[in-house]
């Protein structure tokens, strides 16, 4: 009975401290660092039972307590890791909210353009220059475009009208 | 050969059954610490060795690289390590730079936890010192080979 006494928490102990150790070198590997944050917490836990049950029973708690010690460590480097991704997704949904802005104020700009602008090209080449005019307006285009179907119909009507003249 | 083999089941069987606190049970509980991570770090390199870094059928999946979509600096630590079993240390170089460093790390911690295994049941005595001095060449180790992964993890926080 006494021997057993001696030994309580003991097991707990020797538990959480492995645990506790694994969760360190698990922790400080950046891919698996989350992982380390459940062992962390089994030591945690591990440990804290250990402690309770060698204080209860006056036996030595440094297995334990260094379990515990460990234990959070780890869970400090893995809280560490996961607050970092956590800032990242919401950094990253705000980049995302900025592109989508973003694009849209450049959607915008260029409608306004072709709602209202008028461009002009200019090609230089030694004393030739050619001069390029032209609108971007909506109602300009859609004038020019009519015109340009205008001209082809009377193109395609004389076309036809030369045909039967010749039979 | 046999009879070495039962004098070494006798002397953990001795340890089983000694509960008594003082250095007996210190030395019981060096040697279970001792043994599981002997054989963690041998399932690590039974790991590294079955699967294969051509086929990269790992199970283990970077965390990092999957939330972030960049790659972590252990990043390739499971093909490097496969390729340092099977002595290819240049290729190993060049899925993880840190990939030699780590993969010593571990294999000096197997040599320390079996040399102290076969001197824990050879000469059982000054464990506590043995512990103390384990324990510091064991963080000094551990800092020399992860400390890229320290600096990774400071940058990321500040």
């Amino acid at each position: 009975m006494e021997e057993n006494k001696t030994n309580t928490g003991h097991g707990m102990g020797v538990a959480a401290l492995i645990m506790g150790i694994l969760s360190i070198v698990v922790a400080f590997i950046p891919c698996l660092g989350l992982l380390a944050f459940f062992t962390a917490i089994v030591a945690i836990v591990l440990g804290a039972i250990g402690i309770s049950q060698a204080s209860r029973a006056e036996t030595p708690k440094g297995l334990s307590l260094g379990g515990l010690i460990t234990g959070a460590l780890a869970l400090i480097i893995s809280l560490a890791q996961l607050v970092f991704f956590v800032g990242f997704s919401k950094n990253f949904d705000h980049i995302g909210e900025r592109i989508e802005e973003a694009i849209e104020e450049v959607e915008k700009d260029i409608r306004e353009d072709f709602e209202t602008g008028d461009f002009k090209i200019t090609i230089q080449d030694g004393e030739e220059r050619i001069e390029i005019e032209g609108t971007a307006k909506k109602k300009d285009l859609r004038d020019k475009l009519e015109k340009l179907e205008e001209v082809e119909l009377e193109k395609e009507g004389a076309e036809k009208e030369d045909t039967t003249g010749q039979k | 050969m046999n009879w070495k083999r039962k004098e070494l089941k006798k002397k953990i069987q001795q340890g089983k059954n000694n509960t008594t606190p003082g250095p007996s049970n210190e030395k019981n509980t060096y040697l279970v610490i001792n043994v599981i991570f002997a054989g963690i770090i041998i399932l690590v390199f039974i790991y590294s060795g079955f699967f294969c870094p051509e086929k990269n059928d790992y199970p283990i999946e970077c965390i990092h690289e999957r939330i972030t979509g960049e790659p972590c600096p252990s990043c390739g630590l499971s093909r490097s390590f496969s390729y340092i079993i099977r002595g290819d240390i240049s290729k190993a170089a060049s899925y993880n730079e840190y990939g030699l460093r780590v993969f010593l790390f571990f294999l000096f911690q197997l040599v320390m936890r079996l040399s102290n295994i076969v001197y824990i049941l050879r000469k059982p005595i000054h464990i506590r010192e043995l512990t103390i001095v384990d324990s510091a060449i064991a963080i000094i180790t551990f800092i020399l080979a992860f400390r890229q992964f320290f600096v990774y993890y400071l940058q990321l926080l500040f």
